[in-house]
């Protein structure tokens, strides 16, 4: 596996956020971290991503300590969609992809047929190439967000970390970004391992679960072995009944609400 | 939302401006050029046009292009360096500090540079003023260095900088009136040298501040590209492979040095370095790779306006270019707040 | 944040913002008595210091009445110089404290002073400019020139920092606050270095003291004093809902909108009358207010006269400490609130929390 994190103590300052935590993101397939707020996943992205230096322990990346490596070298290994995204004023869509190309480029360089490459193979697959010429603040919440995936797909890189991509989207648009993230994984292999709000969300999309709970791993596996009542109810802290998805089969995680939670001592859940 | 048109109308109001750039600077820099001709002309006593030309071909048989090489040169060149030092210094931190309204007194240079002149001025008196320079120097390189050190805690985010900039800025400033009342032999001079102005300088001052200029500008626009990438965000451009608090802290460096060439050249001159990036950014869009040069321009047009509306508006009264720049900042401002207070 | 079990009147902690911790609102009555008394025996301490100060000894015997009639040369110099003195100085600080703790609770914010957010330089720059126009200038005019000024440059950082989108940062409004006081002292000293000949004026007007202190400047200032004060006191619970965050305020009943505009004219009335009389001393709203937060929390019913009483001191000592600098020259007290108060903003800016972008 190309990137890990080996027994990693993340840290704010003082407040200790994640202890002795050990995660290994599977290559190939759509991996998902989730958790209640405070859980840690975020902090255990970003230390994924180079942007948290563990206080103790290390995060491997293709074989080497990703601290030892230069920023650069993992640019070109690893894209990270932070949280917050601000695109500079009145920015062209071309022009903010293009960005992605940077860790290729050094600063004297002119864009090579390469980067030309991949800019246009990235605004395609994200099917934001019509959009080009428009400024990104123009943009709807979906759009928007197939084009910061675009930057990343620009990079060229075959890891692509996401810290909570559709938290703030209408649903459509949610749906519109984990589709995109899922036809990437399937069709171009890329791995992709994200935070996501939603449980139901991840049972949906992911192939591989992180389970996490103040700053610990709770467990780890495919949805249908995570997703259960009591895992539900020991993370977040809700009486929940898990059925199969009507279509698509995956683990669907209802929970119940007051009234209904005595009535599921009849049923087993 | 139909933003079809919205969009059509934007790209068109910055069309011009974008798809030919070099086109439009080019133009800037022939108005500069020709600025600082009418400028070498006018002064305490009116050059003719033929004399100012014999002059900068190097013909000084003339005792009239003598004045224009000795007095006025100096001070054309002086602007075009200090316009442009203090610009592009602007234009940096801007970008390095993520906020429009940054400016490289922001980071205790100015203040710092004041200080320091001052304190030696005050222990040595009788001491020319372009000994100062140095001293100067070190004072706003010293003072930025401290304000990074303070404001460092596992990295010096912009946010921080900039608080912690203020601070030490006005810290300084306190020192700076303490002097002035235990030394008050000469308040008003000193408020004007502290003022700045590009008056009474002769080319040793130029050559001062030359390969500061001549270094360190072309270096910034060869790093544009990593000014942009920093705008997005500390986690974005970390994640597109840029070090981030490396680069931050050699751009960082960059600014402070312009920025301490010229105060310890010229005083305190205010606003170019915050007027001059905003104009840049509003005419040729927020790339640095344009603006950054942009922002010299208009900083060169701005010091020679100023020089030049100081000596002509009531001769042989010099009023110092800071004043100046400090008086047109206040419209420029009105303007700002009608545009960014919606 | 943990509540202290031995706390009177808490207000359960909203969710935390990163950006801007919400302040812990705890009073502690046994501490606000003790706080208060310390400063009342520091404030007669110092009167008694500053009284007794000065290139001629005069016995404190003669105070009582000096208070009185002014029969004997000490009596007189007690009464028409030094007294005016120390009753401004308490009347000055109290004014710019008071103020600054509004303008942090208006602003939301812990960097909210009135030099920091340009109000005294426009109050200066105006009252200046009037005088250079109209040499003669004096008492109820200049003071209301000064308001205009004062409220001009409070509204234009705030629009300059973007208040009208969203919460404002700290950095957005310091950088505002910088840009228009650096403009504003500018203009100042254009017109001061053109027109005033003495040291003394120019020293005045850039940095501030209460050194030429007279009667006539304490009765110009009393009345708005006490408006100011009383005003302040009047809006203490309001501050203090205003203080959960503006919806939370909406919500629990309060006009938010009215408080907000109260406070801000309560903050140039204060400010302008005192920058108006002793010049722009600097650092008293952002020192004081943030000092007594740390000894007595930030309830604004307490916090508001206990920031009265060391604004008055800490101006007070910082004009006695003054006339040791340089004697027996008379130095304004501001630049000794400014050496002081550097270092201490240069540690408040170092504390403030960021987020992590």
């Amino acid at each position: 596996m190309r990137l890990q994190a080996e027994g990693v103590e993340l840290a704010y300052d003082r407040a200790v956020i994640a202890k002795d935590l050990t995660l290994t993101i599977p290559d190939g397939k759509v991996s998902v971290l989730i958790g209640p707020n405070g859980s840690g996943k975020s902090t255990a992205l970003r230390a994924l991503a180079r942007l948290l230096p563990p206080a103790k322990g290390q995060v491997i990346l293709d074989g080497k300590s990703i601290q030892d490596t230069p920023t650069k070298e993992v640019a070109r290994l690893l894209a990270i969609l932070p949280q917050v995204l601000v695109a500079p004023e009145s920015i062209s869509v071309e022009d903010l992809v293009w960005f992605g190309r940077h860790p290729h480029r050094t600063s004297l360089k002119v864009p090579s047929a390469a980067d030309k490459e991949a800019v246009e193979w990235a605004l395609t697959v994200t099917r934001t190439a019509e959009l080009r010429h428009q400024h990104v603040d123009q943009l709807s919440g979906g759009q928007r967000q197939r084009v910061w995936i675009a930057l990343c797909l620009a990079q060229g890189t075959d890891l692509i970390l996401l810290d909570e991509p559709t938290t703030y989207l209408d649903v459509a648009y949610q749906l519109e970004v984990l589709d995109l993230l899922h036809q990437l994984n399937q069709e171009q292999g890329k791995t992709v391992a994200m935070v996501l709000h939603d449980f139901n969300m991840a049972a949906e999309y992911a192939d591989h679960v992180f389970v996490m709970k103040s700053g610990t791993l709770i467990t780890q596996g495919p949805p249908e072995d995570v997703f259960t009542c009591d895992i539900i109810r020991d993370v977040f802290g809700v009486e929940s009944k898990v059925v199969p998805h009507p279509v698509s089969g995956k683990p669907m995680c209802i929970p119940l609400r007051a009234g209904l939670r005595a009535q599921l001592s009849v049923v087993t859940g | 939302m139909s933003s079809a048109t919205i969009v059509a109308q934007r790209v068109r109001r910055t069309s011009l401006a974008r798809k030919h750039p070099a086109v439009l600077m080019g133009s800037l820099g022939v108005l500069a050029v020709v600025l600082s001709f009418y400028s070498l002309s006018v002064g305490a006593t009116d050059v003719s046009m033929s004399d100012v030309f014999k002059a900068v071909i190097g013909d000084t048989s003339d005792q009239a292009a003598q004045i224009v090489v000795q007095f006025q040169l100096p001070r054309v060149l002086l602007a075009w360096l200090v316009g442009t030092a203090l610009a592009v210094s602007g234009a940096v931190m801007q970008g390095v500090i993520r906020n429009p309204l940054a400016a490289p007194d922001i980071i205790g240079v100015t203040k710092g540079a004041g200080f320091a002149g001052m304190l030696l001025l005050l222990a040595i008196p009788g001491l020319p003023v372009v000994a100062v320079v140095p001293a100067a120097f070190v004072g706003g390189l010293a003072a930025a260095g401290l304000v990074y050190l303070l404001a460092y805690r596992r990295g010096a985010t912009p946010v921080r900088i900039a608080l912690v900039g203020i601070a030490v800025s006005a810290a300084f400033e306190a020192g700076i009136r303490f002097l002035l009342v235990r030394n008050p032999l000469d308040v008003s001079a000193a408020l004007i040298w502290l003022t700045g102005s590009l008056f009474g300088r002769s080319m040793s001052s130029v050559l001062e501040i030359l390969p500061w200029v001549a270094v360190l500008v072309p270096l910034i626009v060869v790093w544009a590209r990593k000014l942009d990438v920093l705008g997005l965000g500390d986690d974005l451009a970390a994640g597109l492979g840029e070090p981030v608090e490396r680069t931050r802290r050699t751009l960082l460096f960059f600014a402070v040095a312009l920025a301490a060439a010229a105060v310890a050249v010229s005083g305190t001159i205010g606003f170019v370095g915050l007027i001059a990036p905003h104009m840049a950014r509003r005419v040729f869009g927020g790339r640095h790779l344009a603006s950054v040069p942009a922002s010299a321009l208009f900083g060169v047009l701005l010091l020679l306006t100023a020089d030049m509306l100081g000596r002509g508006l009531a001769p042989p009264l010099e009023i110092p270019a800071g004043l100046v720049t400090a008086v047109v900042g206040g419209p420029y401002f009105l303007y700002l707040l009608v545009k960014t207070g919606k | 944040m943990a509540v202290s079990a031995s706390s009177v009147g808490t207000v359960p902690k909203p969710s935390v913002d990163a950006t801007h911790k919400r302040p812990k609102i705890v009073t502690n009555k046994q501490r606000v008595t003790w706080v208060a008394l310390v400063l009342l025996v520091l404030l007669v301490a110092g009167a008694v210091w500053g009284l007794s100060i000065g290139s001629q000894h005069i016995p404190l015997t003669q105070l009582p009445g000096a208070i009185v009639k002014a029969d004997t040369p000490g009596e007189l110099i007690l009464q028409s110089i030094r007294l005016p003195r120390v009753v401004l100085a308490l009347c000055v600080g109290a004014a710019l404290a008071v103020a600054g703790a509004l303008m942090q609770a208006v602003a939301a914010n812990p960097l909210a002073a009135p030099e920091i957010m340009g109000v005294n330089a426009g109050a200066v720059f105006v009252v200046v400019l009037a005088i250079t126009v109209v040499p003669s200038l004096s008492g109820a005019p200049t003071i209301l020139l000064a308001f205009g000024g004062a409220a001009a440059a409070g509204v234009s950082v705030m629009l300059l920092a973007g208040s009208g989108r969203g919460r404002v940062s700290p950095v957005r409004l310091a950088l505002a606050g910088v840009t228009a006081s650096s403009l504003l002292i500018s203009l100042t000293q254009v017109l001061i270095i053109f027109d005033e000949n003495s040291t003394d004026s120019v020293l005045f007007w850039l940095v501030g003291g209460v050194n030429f202190a007279s009667w006539h400047d304490v009765r110009n200032l009393l009345p708005w004093l006490v408006l100011g004060l009383l005003g302040a006191f009047a809006m203490a619970r309001p501050l203090n809902l205003l203080a959960l965050g503006e919806d939370m305020a909406r919500g629990l009943g309060q006009n938010v909108e009215r408080t907000r505009i109260i406070g801000s004219a309560l903050v140039i009335v204060l400010c302008g009358a005192a920058v108006s009389v002793a010049g722009p001393v600097a650092f008293i709203g952002l020192i004081v207010p943030h000092i007594m937060r740390r000894l007595v929390g930030s309830s604004y019913t307490v916090l508001l006269p206990l920031s009265a009483l060391g604004g008055g001191a800490l101006v007070l000592y910082a004009d006695i400490l003054s006339r040791y600098i340089k004697p027996p020259f008379e130095v304004p007290a501001g630049v000794v609130t400014a050496l002081l108060g550097a270092p201490i903003f240069v540690y408040l800016a170092r504390r403030q929390k960021v987020t992590t972008s």
